[in-house]
């Protein structure tokens, strides 16, 4: 593992995001998700679409030894759509924004859950913040799209250098 | 697009010859629905193409995927609970009484699936047999190989081990393993493992003390229903327990069980 | 039956408190673990609480250990309702005195399953 001495790594905290957090692994959490919290028959399909111009993004951070974050993005459209599937048949006829906001971010802290569940060391997952604009993300900045209903949905895991 | 009633025939005639398994017209939705995915696997271009490769020059592994497509693999850990509870409370602690010490327990989980119910069956032993992890030897089969592959690996989703396990047995008996949660090695060591067609002349096995013949006979036609029971009571020791699906029963079916209730739920026992 | 979902999304107390009300129950609904606890103490002792584990100002693990710590509360069933699904984890909240995990994400079958392992609901028979 030549790599190793390259990066400033002790333990996993030097690692990437992808090392640690590879696609299969992404898709199979959101997957899981998907059947069991949108529906039995809802598949995330690995495509890529177009990002709509307009997007809104909820995401948690992961803190341990390794400090990340995990992104979910998709259109305003989608992800009320999600809030909608989410409730099943117990959504209100018309879902406000606190609504959405709500529904949405805990897609993504379940997300985050899953994929903190899998990393080498104990850590804690952050509340779910969402907004039009996720904070800015590291370098190793990994992206695994896909398309659920026709809209692109993405998911992005970073490294965080400094606090949440 | 729906299924012609000469393929659904064919699917229907090819299914009962491999598995027993009964397809009643009125299941061709069912058909199309469950091959699609094989046709889309194999390259074929839609079901009646797939069905039609098949009726030309069967093979082996067409065959089976067929059959394997359209068994119904559900299950879940303790299943409906009570069968399972009175496993441990009372079919164990009479068989310990009745059994010498040194000798073995064997339990046969007839239609194990994914492997749910042959590891219920090790986590109860684990429980209430002293040394039971040695003392009770399960022998699970399916007539799926995919199934039976599944139960020997013994690595379950997150989503499966959400049905039906108690989290205590969850943190005793299992590890993560990636996205996965994995049984122990004690608990895979209980579990032998093998494909068998309920339908068709068994091997010598057991003899059997206890026998989980759960959620399987529904699929077939009542005289293969009795088919089974005659060869599985075959099986068994003649003071062994049988337990079957909460809508199964032998009565009606076979004369030669007995059967008696046990709390909630009842168990069969053989006839001399 | 009376539940106590907690919880600091809506949409997951409405999605577990549905769960709850189509087998029955009755439900009252917090936001987080201290919202819960000042039910319990004004005197409300349901038959069952479903408890997230990161939730703001309390979380659901305090939750358990302080209602553990009153022997006033030892029939309130516990289930934890989380996303938290390391293994240590799920040893700490037993440890804890939770009586069930149930791992999100989940089918309703999936805590319809929990619910009957703890004797909450009659077991169906088809
Ligand atoms: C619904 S599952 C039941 C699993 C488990 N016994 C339970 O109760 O949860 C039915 C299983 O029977 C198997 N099966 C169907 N036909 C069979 C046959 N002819 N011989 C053996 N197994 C068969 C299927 O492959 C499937 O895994």
């Amino acid at each position: 593992m030549s790599e190793l001495l390259s990066a400033p790594v002790d333990g996993i905290s030097g690692a990437t995001a992808a090392e640690l957090l590879p696609e299969e692994t992404v898709r199979a959490i959101a997957d899981e998700i998907w059947a069991s919290f949108i529906g039995e028959d809802e598949v995330l399909v690995p495509l890529d679409g177009e990002l709509p111009a307009a997007t809104v993004s909820a995401w948690v951070g992961i803190d341990g030894p390794w400090r990340g974050r995990v992104v979910l993005t998709t259109s305003a459209s989608a992800a009320e759509e999600l809030t909608r599937a989410l409730l099943r048949g117990r959504a209100p006829a018309v879902l406000d924004a606190e609504d959405v906001e709500d529904g949405f971010g805990e897609l993504a802290n379940v997300l985050g859950g899953g994929l903190k569940a899998l990393l080498p060391e104990a850590s804690s997952l952050t509340l779910p913040m969402v907004g039009a604009q996720p904070p800015a993300s590291g370098p190793d900045e990994h992206l695994v799209s896909s398309l659920w209903r026709g809209e692109r949905v993405d998911v992005v895991v970073c490294s965080v250098p400094l606090p949440h | 697009m729906s299924l012609a009633a000469a393929d659904f025939s064919y699917v229907a005639d090819l299914v009962r010859r491999e598995s027993a398994i009964v397809l009643s017209p009125g299941k061709e939705y069912l058909v199309e629905a469950r091959l699609l995915p094989v046709a889309r696997r194999s390259g074929d271009a839609g079901v009646a193409q797939l069905v039609e490769r098949s009726r030309r020059r069967p093979d082996k592994a067409t065959t089976q995927s067929i059959v394997e497509a359209l068994t119904t693999n559900e299950t879940s850990w303790y299943r409906d609970g009570d069968p399972f509870s009175q496993l441990g409370t009372s079919v164990f602690p009479q068989l310990l009484a009745q059994r010498s010490p040194g000798e073995k327990i064997r339990v046969w989980s007839a239609a194990c699936s994914s492997g749910q119910e042959p590891y219920t069956i090790g986590m109860i032993a684990s429980e209430v047999v002293p040394a039971g992890t040695s003392r009770v030897a399960i022998t699970a089969t399916d007539l799926s190989q995919e199934m039976v592959d599944r139960t020997k690996a013994g690595r379950f989703s997150q989503l499966e081990v959400n049905r039906g396990l108690p989290a205590p047995m969850l943190v005793r008996h299992f590890t993560r393993a990636g996205t996965e949660w994995e049984v122990s090695p004690a608990l895979r060591s209980m579990v032998t493992t093998s494909t068998l067609n309920l339908a068709q002349p068994y091997p010598r096995m057991g003899p059997f003390d206890v026998v989980f013949l759960r959620n399987v006979l529904i699929y077939f036609d009542v005289p293969t229903k009795q088919d089974i029971l005659r060869k599985v009571r075959a099986q068994m020791r003649p003071d062994g327990w049988l337990f079957l699906g909460a809508a199964e029963t032998t009565l009606g079916v076979d004369p030669g069980w007995e059967r008696v209730a046990l709390g909630r739920t009842s168990a069969y026992r053989p006839i001399a | 039956m009376h539940a106590l979902v907690i919880d600091d999304s809506r949409a997951m107390r409405r999605i577990v408190g549905g769960i709850l009300e189509d087998l029955g129950y009755e439900i009252t609904q917090a936001g987080d673990g201290q919202e819960a606890l000042d039910k319990l103490e004004a005197g409300f002792v349901p038959d069952l609480a479903c408890i997230d584990w990161n939730m703001p100002v309390m979380d659901g693990l305090s939750f358990v250990n302080a209602v553990r710590e009153n022997p006033e509360w030892r029939d309130v069933t516990l289930m934890m309702v989380t996303t938290e699904s390391e293994h240590g984890q799920i040893v700490r909240a037993l440890a804890a005195g939770a009586h069930e995990y149930l791992i999100k994400p989940f089918t309703p079958d999936a805590l319809r399953d929990k619910l009957s392992l703890l004797g909450l609901v009659p077991v169906e028979v088809p």
